[in-house]
């Protein structure tokens, strides 16, 4: 085979190369999906989204309604038996008010009767009430008349009193002014002899101090006796010696 | 509403039966008044106010313990003072600015059905759907609203045309009515379930806004206030291209900042306003004059506390509360790992995790994705609830180097791993390199929005947090101490580069004619390729690329080009800079030739150097021909340059130099040269398709011959490339 001959097939054979290369790459490069997978890609997020969000808010208020379920049941259960407790304690007042209604008549009754005999006491209470009045007024009047006799005989022997006093009181006085002169001269005496004491005093100090001096003067005599004494003493020793 | 109505006087309503009682003087006076409010009906209707209670950005901030709940949780603490507020001064209408139901455990537990309860029974009138609340799926929002009281408001989320949620609410008060439009940021990220199967987009068009205001104002609305979730630059354009609306009330995605500046309320030209709802721990209470132009009077922010209550709607929402709360801790106790040693689980863990289920090089995933959250022992459903903080499915696509390096320069907000210092896997991001990325929608998303392109992905229908459920159940790779065992996985790349000729010309001529000046004499065919295959194995440390290349060209019988290489190349990738290497290479004829297909092989170490631009190896071998005819070895070095550079966008500069310099064996001084350099302008047309002149020149040289070959071409072809990364 020679070279002219081969040269064709060898163009064949490098653009297929070429060709294959480029294909090859081409098909490793990760393939693009389509708008149709992309498009239900798409949907399939959204749904998968608002399902997630369905789900979640679902979930929320069906714990929120069995909640509110609760609390509901609870509710009319409790107003059930308020009801009950309405109703029997209707009852309970309609006895007590047929009752009481009984007791209102027979107490009506009861003071009609009270009403009678107080209209009775009170005219009982009247009578006695004006007897009395008559009794004390007499009363009243015949110790007023007694009083004022009382009254006309101490004011009688006040007067008496007070002319009795009246010259013990004079007399008194007389006695107070003769008593307060008396006093007078005492003080006056009194002032006489304080004065002669204080002479007395004076002169018995003045003696005090001429015994002293005589004291002191005696004992510088014994002292000038002891001298003499001594030198007398002294002599005498000296005489029989010589 | 209707009761304040009639205190204020705005309502004058007889009662039938006291009517008679009425006095002749009360009579008299009804009519005085009754001729005002015909002759002069702005001074009586003077000093109409509208009370509003505003909440924004709740993120459904339940506790998930029923224990004290009314102490501690903090939206029951919000909702006692609701109804302290309500009781000590009663409001006209509660709104809520948006950004409500996501990311608390309980009300992504829930999808927002408790919290569209807690809207409900605090009679809330109306919700802003915003960014985070399309998190929970529009679908089971709008599933939640239905037949409640509290109204979800979106004008511009649209499905089949028409919005998704109520547009507006109105309110009348006395001889006006209000109407509130719901505007939700275009930072809304749809999940791309909802995206596919509904077709819901975001209508950025203004006009539809318009037309709503419009709407509104035909059917007798006084006043327009917009609900928006627009940060403080796009609500100005509002009130710029809306002169109806009177007010602007913002939150949810509103950071509430004018020019990186905390500002509550702007004032614009004509007494229209702004207001910007930015705490959340509590809720505002806005005072609106309702007389000849809407005003705000007052705006004042009261901050929850726990005020004791004993009102029926708080009861009962406290009770259903803890139900949600009892399911939530029931469904809780699932297992999902035990044994496990403790670890920290982060963004990264998490973006790790993901390059670990899908193999990708790369992974990108929105910060504070996941609450910082420590796991050991037994792990329960629970911890995972708690801890997940985005539920977009995981995609997984493709990013060029100079795509990947666009997303890290706007990174902000982003967690990335699988990059280093620049490299991926220990090599360098080379720009035209596709790599493997894994990624949330909501980065996805942001991805998509850095690069302004729509790139086409996979998706694996799972989320982060089903992904981090299965790897608990399986792998178990969460509780790796490192994940640098990621980089050590081998990949496989084909480079495939085709560059094809083909020309033939007849000519017909009789035996005296002339051949035209610059037309062939004689009929030929002429064709040619230039075909290179790499198939590269690698890893972190190792790379091994076998390298098919063709360069054949022939012209009737006449081969002018005819060579098969086979190159076998491994490089220990040592550093950034210089790695060792080994080659082997195979040259043979790709069509025999005069019978004979000579063999040479070469066989060299050395190191490769490699800088932004320029690669090279530099090594020592021997090179011997095995057949037609058998030579001695010849040793040598071997040196070869790559370097490209790019002139524009999509023009380049490349220059390629292989050089064989070689002594015979057990000779001596008797060098042989063997040299080709190519220079070449490549013009990308795009990514798979370019245009390129060359211009090869060969030599060869025996110092023994003292004679040397040369040779040298220009080429002009259409190239073909593409790569694919297997695995």
């Amino acid at each position: 085979m020679n070279t002219a001959q081969r040269t064709p097939l060898l163009i064949k054979f490098i653009t297929a190369l070429s060709a294959f290369i480029l294909l090859s790459c081409t098909s490793v490069i990760p393939r693009k999906e389509g708008p149709v997978e992309e498009r239900l890609r798409a949907e399939n997020r959204i749904m998968k989204q608002n399902l997630t969000l369905a789900i979640r808010e679902n979930s929320v208020f069906k714990e929120e309604n069995i909640r509110i379920r609760g609390e509901n049941s609870s509710l009319k259960s409790r107003i059930r038996l308020l009801k009950s407790e309405m109703e029997s304690l209707n009852k309970k007042h309609a006895v007590d008010i047929s009752l009481l209604a009984e007791k209102y008549s027979s107490l009506q009754k009861q003071k009609e009767i009270m009403d009678r005999e107080n209209s009775q006491k009170i005219d009982e209470l009247t009578k006695k009430n004006s007897s009395l009045e008559d009794k004390l007024s007499s009363e009243i009047a015949r110790l007023t008349k007694e009083m004022r006799d009382r009254e006309e005989k101490s004011n009688r022997e006040r007067l008496e009193l007070e002319t009795g006093f009246t010259g013990k009181e004079l007399e008194y006085r007389r006695e107070i002014a003769e008593l307060k002169e008396k006093i007078l001269t005492t003080g006056t005496e009194l002032e006489s002899l304080k004065s002669r004491i204080t002479e007395y005093e004076t002169k018995l100090s003045d003696a005090e101090s001429e015994k002293k001096r005589l004291a002191d003067m005696n004992s510088s005599l014994n002292s000038e006796i002891k001298s003499l004494k001594k030198e007398t003493e002294k002599i005498s020793d000296e005489k029989p010696g010589k | 509403m209707r009761n304040r109505e009639n205190k204020s006087g705005l309502q004058i309503r007889v009662n039938p039966q006291r009517k008679k009682r009425k006095s002749t003087a009360e009579g008299l006076s009804l009519l005085v008044l009754s001729a005002m409010l015909f002759l002069c009906p702005e001074r009586i209707f003077a000093g109409t106010k509208l009370s509003l209670v505003l909440t924004s950005n709740l993120q459904g901030r339940f506790s998930t313990e029923a224990e004290a709940q009314d102490e501690k949780d903090p939206m029951l603490l919000l909702a006692g003072s609701l109804i302290d507020e309500k009781k000590r001064n009663p409001y006209d209408l509660y709104l809520d600015l948006g950004n409500a139901f996501y990311p608390g455990p309980l009300s992504r537990y829930s999808y927002g059905s408790v919290m569209i309860d807690f809207f409900s029974y605090f009679d809330c009138a109306a919700t802003l759907v915003s960014s985070r609340d399309v998190s929970l799926g529009l679908t089971n929002l709008e599933f939640l609203s239905g037949g409640r009281k509290t109204k979800l408001l979106s004008v511009n989320i649209i499905r089949d045309e028409s919005p998704v949620f109520s547009p507006y609410i109105t309110v009348t008060r006395g001889r006006k009515k209000i109407g509130f439009i719901g505007v939700t940021s275009s930072e809304s990220l749809f999940d791309i379930a909802e995206k596919k199967v509904f077709k819901i987009y975001f209508n950025e068009n203004l006009e539809n806004i318009k037309n709503t205001v419009s709407e509104l104002r035909s059917s007798g609305c006084t006043d327009i206030i917009l609900l928006s979730g627009l940060s403080y630059r796009n609500n100005l354009e509002l009130m710029q291209e809306i002169p109806e609306a009177d007010l602007v009330i913002s939150g949810g995605d509103s950071s509430g900042r004018l020019f990186s500046v905390p500002s509550s309320r702007v004032d614009l030209q004509g007494g229209r306003s702004i207001v910007s709802l930015a705490k959340n721990d509590g809720f505002y209470r806005l005072e609106i004059d309702l007389d000849d132009r809407l005003t705000v009077s007052s705006m004042v922010f009261k901050k929850s506390s726990y005020i004791k209550n004993s009102d029926r709607s708080y009861a009962g929402f406290s009770d259903r509360l803890a139900l949600w709360k009892k399911k939530f801790t029931e469904d809780g106790k699932r297992i999902m790992a035990e044994n496990l040693p403790a670890i920290s689980v982060t963004d990264k863990t998490a973006a790790d995790i993901l390059r670990h289920r899908h193999r990708t090089e790369v992974a990108i995933i929105d910060r504070f994705s996941i609450y910082p959250h420590e796991l050991h022992g037994t792990v329960y459903s629970s911890a995972m609830a708690k801890m997940m903080n985005n539920d977009y499915p995981v995609f997984t696509y493709r990013l060029s180097g100079s795509e990947l390096n666009m997303v890290i320069g706007n990174s902000e907000g982003l967690v990335i791993t699988g990059i280093r210092e620049g490299k991926i896997q220990g090599y360098p991001i080379a720009d035209t390199r596709k790599y493997t990325v894994c990624s949330t929608q909501s980065a996805y998303d942001r991805v998509c929005r850095i690069l302004r392109k729509h790139i086409e992905y996979d998706n694996t229908w799972k989320t982060l947090g089903e992904e981090i459920e299965d790897d608990l159940k399986t792998d178990k790779s969460i509780a790796s101490e490192s994940f640098d065992y990621l980089d050590d996985r081998f990949r496989m790349l084909i480079d495939i580069s085709l560059s094809n000729f083909y020309d033939r010309s007849d000519v017909e001529r009789g035996d005296s004619i002339d051949t035209p000046p610059g037309k062939p004499a004689e009929t030929y065919r002429r064709w040619g390729m230039e075909n290179t295959v790499n198939i590269t194995i690698y890893n972190r440390k190792h790379q091994l690329i076998l390298t098919p290349y063709i360069y054949f060209i022939r012209q009737d019988d006449e081969y002018l080009q005819n060579l098969l290489r086979g190159t076998l190349l491994y490089t220990y990738n040592l550093n950034s800079f210089f790695k060792p290497y080994h080659k082997s290479q195979i040259d043979t004829v790709f069509v025999e030739y005069e019978g004979k297909r000579p063999v040479l092989a070469r066989e060299t170490a050395g190191i490769s150097f490699f800088s932004e631009r320029v690669n090279g190896k530099f090594g020592a071998g021997f090179e011997k021909q095995l057949k037609d005819p058998e030579t001695p070895a010849l040793y040598g070095i071997e040196t070869i340059v790559d370097a490209n550079f790019p002139l524009v966008p999509q023009l380049a500069y490349i220059f390629r130099l292989d050089s064989f310099i070689s002594s015979v064996e057990g000779e001596s001084a008797e060098i042989k040269a063997r040299a080709e350099i190519t220079n070449a302008l490549s013009l990308n047309i795009n990514s798979i398709l370019g245009v390129s002149i060359k211009h090869k020149w060969f030599i060869f040289y025996s110092e023994e011959l003292e004679e040397s070959y040369r040779y040298s071409q220009m080429l002009l072809s259409v190239d073909l490339k593409t790569d694919f990364k297997l695995f």
